[in-house]
């Protein structure tokens, strides 16, 4: 396994007068599962697309240590749009890609293919959303890459299928595989990553680790009418009867605790992702 | 992904084949009415306005039609073969790159393969494609009306292949232009076929009927003066290097 992965610094990308991405600086971590999480326009598909070279970018962007053409062969990528050759069925893609990839197992793509109950030999364009994203999925899986980028890859699948999907991303981890994966369903990215950034308008508003969010982090119901000094918090949200205020520092948290009325809440991810959005400088 | 390229355009490839065949399988049936009947035609024809004598090509020379040589090389090279090879090329050039972004599949292959290589392997397959078709389709007049029991040579055939092969590729670079900068497979179509018409309109004008790759590649100066025109096929060879250079960094700044 190697150790660098995916080293992004100071990436910026516009669509003319609109900049999806604002400088922004990411490290993946190897052998992990790193989630992207964000909202719909947040810029994680633009970040995908520039860490893979398909699209002209500002910034840097080193993939195992080197210019993203010199590796491509060690990366796998499973993009927002599933679109397979859909002229060929499943038997003719697979042959297709043992000619076409160099590390690609042909026998792990069939394997992964009667795993999702898909038949062999029937156009690919015959089969439906989530069939055709199962075919993607067992291509991309099939290839003995290092790195795995999906680009919201549940997306369209039924609920069974999705949580195998879900497990079979998590197990590319467990073989020691880096995998990058974007979403917008906070309890999928809390089922499988392991370290999660958290992007909104072209912003990385937080990296950490998922394990021990509640351990690192506090959060409290206040009184809608409560006065609390903005120093050391790390959002705030108004809401219609109360305020909600997050903040990571001990001496913040003992001085939250002494305002009337303050009630702790448990930090999940859905708690946490929801505050930083909604209580981040972009909203305030 | 040689393989990928051409089992995606096999079926294209096959139909135009066949097409052209049967088009040649007539063009040698045809061969004794057609002299007899152009003969008769031959006198009314001289009569007909100058600009619509320019779209005909050479009136006077229907006459010869007698000549087995002249016969293929003015009805077959220089009509059914080589009127229909723009759209030929056409409809082997325009999917190679315009599908991919239209169904989005170029992001399985650009994720995975360099620019560069993507773009080599796509463009000289098809590239491969229409020159093999052209010359085929080419040589087979001769074969196809020696089969018959006519006398034939090929050096006429050769000579006009050469013409057909520099005009064939002109078509596909510019072809690949279109379907480079289109993000679906209609707009590239429309505007071939525009061009495919646009330029005998062209050939009209004096001035500028140089423009017109038509008569080069339908090579009536062959016809008429048994030589190759060197310097027209060279300028198309150069241009066709540039629109290769042009159509690779229009895919090279691509973004998707």
């Amino acid at each position: 396994m190697s150790e660098k992965t995916i080293e992004v610094g100071k990436l910026r990308k516009s669509y003319g007068n609109f900049e999806a991405v604002k400088g922004i600086d990411l490290n993946i971590v190897p052998g992990k599962v790193n989630a992207l999480l964000g909202p719909n326009g947040a810029g994680k598909t633009t970040t995908l697309k520039s860490i893979l070279g398909l699209v002209q970018y500002q910034g840097r962007i080193s993939v195992l240590g080197k210019g993203i053409d010199e590796v491509r062969s060690r990366i796998s990528f499973v993009p927002e749009d599933k679109s397979f050759y859909d002229s060929l069925t499943p038997e003719k893609a697979v042959r297709m890609c043992s000619m076409m990839l160099d590390s690609f197992e042909a026998s792990r793509a069939i394997d992964l293919l009667n795993n999702f109950d898909l038949p062999l030999r029937k156009k690919i364009s015959s089969f439906s959303h989530g069939m055709r994203t199962s075919v993607y999925l067992s291509v991309a899986l099939a290839q003995d890459a290092e790195i795995f980028i999906f680009d919201e890859p549940t997306w369209g699948l039924d609920p069974l299928r999705r949580d195998e999907v879900l497990e079979m991303i998590r197990g590319l981890s467990d073989r020691g595989k880096t995998v990058l994966y974007t979403s917008h369903i906070i309890p999928e990215v809390e089922k499988i990553a392991d370290v999660f950034s958290i992007m909104y308008k072209g912003e990385v508003l937080f990296t950490g680790e998922l394990k021990g969010l509640d351990d690192r982090f506090a959060l409290f119901s206040l009184p809608i009418e409560a006065k609390i000094d903005r120093d050391g918090l790390l959002a705030i949200v108004r809401e219609a009867q109360s305020l909600k205020v997050m903040t990571e520092e001990r001496e913040k948290v003992e001085e939250i605790k002494r305002i009337e009325g303050a009630k702790e809440e448990t930090v999940d991810l859905e708690s946490f992702f929801s505050l930083l959005v909604r209580g981040n400088k972009n909203v305030l | 992904m040689f393989y990928k390229e051409l089992n995606e355009m096999k079926l294209r490839v096959l139909i135009i084949f066949a097409v052209l065949i049967m088009a040649l399988v007539v063009t040698v049936v045809m061969r004794p009415y057609a002299a007899q009947m152009m003969e008769e035609m031959a006198g009314q024809l001289e009569q007909l306005p100058d600009f619509l004598k320019n779209l005909i090509g050479d009136v006077s020379s229907l006459t010869r039609l007698n000549d087995d040589d002249y016969y293929l090389i003015s009805q077959w090279q220089g009509k059914n073969f080589g009127q229909f090879l723009p759209f030929v090329v056409l409809l082997i050039a325009f999917p190679i790159f315009a599908k991919e972004f239209d169904k989005k599949t170029i992001y399985f292959l650009l994720s995975r393969k360099n620019r560069k290589d993507v773009f080599r392997v796509k463009y000289f397959t098809g590239m491969a494609a229409v020159l093999a078709v052209t010359a085929l389709l080419s040589l087979l007049g001769p074969l196809f009306m020696n089969l018959a029991g006519y006398s034939t040579g090929f050096i006429y055939s050769l000579k006009a292949l050469l013409q057909q092969a520099a005009g064939a590729v002109f078509f596909y670079a510019l072809f690949t232009l279109l379907s480079v900068s289109s993000r679906d497979q209609v707009r590239p179509v429309v505007f071939g076929i525009v061009i495919v018409i646009g330029l005998p309109i062209i050939g009209i004008i004096d001035a500028i009927s140089w423009l017109n790759p038509y008569p080069f590649i339908l090579a009536s100066n062959i016809a008429q003066s048994e030589n190759i025109d060197w310097i027209y096929l060279g300028a198309l060879v150069a241009i066709t290097a540039v629109l290769t250079a042009v159509d690779y960094k229009i895919f090279e700044r691509k973004e998707l």
